[in-house]
């Protein structure tokens, strides 16, 4: 006679469930990491950006939006070390399909480190001036750096499930973050010297968006307009062809 | 359909190495199935693509009736004990089995209740890097167990262990799968330790199937010698009675009843004789028992 159980609660289903169990595993690392860039930033926001205007502020952030990209890139490699080392099997084992587990892995390595970000570029400008929050420029630089974190979790999710060695994705990863630019204009420099042409600021701008779109936006206004749109439908489109491959290959 | 496991024309290959070639089985509800073959010979593959790990590159796999590749739902009512299983070390015992028991659908008090079954309900609270491979494998079986699977795969779950946790290992998976009236698959190429549980056998072999069928017949297919536990208010006098017979081979005694070791060729003459001594109430009841592994799955790679 088979024993009856009571009750299958689904407790928020399969996808939530493994971002919370993810989450709890690794959010110490985050908070840490985070935590400590976030404080940084927002005391050097309120004792020495804030005085000298806005503009300060979002060019520091856009710097500081690089840790934490850094951070992102490291906690990918514990995926692909989970999918090499087999350990993903456990969870693929359960209804959780492909598609949920790399789409838990992508929610829990961007949502904490967006809200991070957000949190200490808002708190300092609530507490010292909450005019400012209301400014598109803030507004614009929260979510170009968002933009940018989901672009780089997207892409790094895709490596790991490709590569599935935390050591080989970490170096991939911080050489497209930190070397991308700096390639894109030797590129682009090479191409100039070769053909006989000047080096197009246009261009130069648009190679180095690929590797950092934040690089989009516009200088003089500090428009994010550009930026946002590019990173978060090129972002939408890697997700959905990291999601496929994940539909139709993620073997364990 | 009433089997369990359907695999049809299924071919896997790996890095251009073929581990199953047109494997085709099934396993009916109910069976406590062994897949028997050596190292390598594609057991694992087949249980992984039985899961829904692996996606087969042809043939049709069904596991209760759904394609467990594009159906993980199905994997609710499928335990998995892997024969390598990787764990979270740094995790907790409790934090693994209450993350698995919830995506599973299983409520915590089950992931209670289960790890009570298995004996690790007092190491909850130890990280899991502190157990001993047999707690290893019973936190692994565990795992299998949440969710009143309807499908047990155990891959080589007396792999890497000492004699003492084998023997428990096996012990526990005869008893929770008696108690849950699921079907149960185990993979294994130790012969003895098959011999103990499976009533339906799968011979693999260099990535394909060799054969399938309950053990009473592929004994009697293959002549393999087949074990009679025959139940006796006198088991001296019955062992006496039937070591005579030329087609018996041994007899071991037991307590109330004999186990009879037969030539599957006289298997008829053999229950007509057991029929003649129920009569004289020399026989309370008898079963087959099983046929001998290793003289079955040694003629099926023979040919």
């Amino acid at each position: 006679m088979r024993p009856r159980f009571p009750g299958k609660p689904r407790l928020g289903g399969p996808l939530a469930g493994h971002v919370d169990y993810i989450l709890s595993r690794y959010s110490k690392a985050v908070v840490a990491s985070t935590i400590v860039v976030g404080l940084i930033y927002s005391t050097s926001i309120l004792l020495a950006l804030l005085p000298t205007g806005v503009d300060l502020v979002v060019w520091v952030g856009i710097l500081v939006m690089l840790v934490y990209l850094a951070v992102v890139i490291e906690l990918a490699g514990n995926m692909a070390q989970e999918l090499g080392s087999g350990e993903a099997a456990l969870y693929l084992a359960t209804p959780l399909s492909r598609v949920q587990y790399t789409l838990a892995w992508i929610a829990s390595l961007a949502l904490p480190t967006i809200a991070s970000y957000t949190a200490s570029l808002l708190t300092p400008l609530l507490v010292v001036s909450p005019g400012l929050v209301a400014r598109d420029v803030v507004w614009g630089l929260a979510l170009g750096v968002s933009g940018e974190i989901l672009y780089y979790t997207v892409i790094i999710t895709g490596l790991a499930i490709i590569f599935r060695r935390k050591n080989l994705v970490s170096i991939i990863g911080l050489t497209l973050l930190l070397m991308g630019p700096l390639v894109a204009i030797l590129t682009s420099i090479i191409y100039s010297s070769i053909t006989g042409t000047d080096v197009n600021p246009d261009t130069l701008k648009s190679l180095i968006g690929v590797f950092h779109p934040i690089a989009l936006l516009e200088e003089e206004t500090l428009d994010f307009t550009a930026p946002i749109i590019y990173s978060l439908t090129t972002s939408l489109l890697l997700l959905a062809l990291v999601a496929r491959h994940a539909a139709r290959n993620l073997e364990v | 359909m009433h089997d369990v496991v359907y695999f049809e024309d299924v071919y896997k290959a790996y890095n251009n190495k073929m581990a199953l070639r047109g494997a085709s089985f099934t396993i009916p509800r109910g069976a406590v199935s062994g897949l028997l073959g050596p190292n390598g010979s594609g057991k694992t593959t087949s249980l992984k693509l039985a899961l829904g790990l692996l996606k087969p590159s042809r043939g049709a796999v069904l596991v209760l009736g759904e394609d467990p590749w594009s159906k993980p739902g199905v994997r609710a009512s499928i335990g998995y004990l892997p024969e390598s299983p990787i764990y979270p070390r740094d995790a907790r015992v409790s934090t693994l089995l209450h993350h698995i028991a919830r995506l599973k659908g299983a409520s915590l008090g089950e992931a209670g209740r289960v790890a009570k079954l298995v004996g690790i309900d007092r190491l909850m609270g130890y990280p899991i890097s502190s157990l001993s491979r047999g707690y290893l494998q019973r936190l692994g079986l565990a795992l299998a167990l949440l969710g009143e699977p309807e499908l047990l795969l155990l891959d080589e779950p007396t792999a890497n262990l000492d004699p003492r946790a084998r023997v428990e290992i096996l012990r526990l998976v005869r008893d929770v799968s008696s108690m849950l009236d699921a079907t149960v698959v185990i993979s294994s190429h130790i012969l003895p330790e098959l011999q103990e549980v499976v009533d339906y056998l799968v011979i693999i072999s260099q990535g394909e199937v060799l054969d399938h069928g309950p053990v009473e017949e592929l004994a009697r297919r293959y002549r393999a010698r087949m074990l009679y536990r025959v139940s006796t208010p006198n088991p001296r006098l019955l062992a006496r009675d039937l070591i005579v017979l030329h087609y018996v081979d041994g007899v071991m005694l037991g307590e109330d009843s004999i186990t009879v070791y037969v030539s599957s060729t006289h298997y008829r003459a053999f229950e007509a004789r057991l029929e003649e001594l129920a009569g004289e109430g020399l026989v309370e009841e008898y079963r087959v028992e099983t046929g001998l592994l290793g003289e079955i799955y040694e003629a099926a790679v023979s040919g």
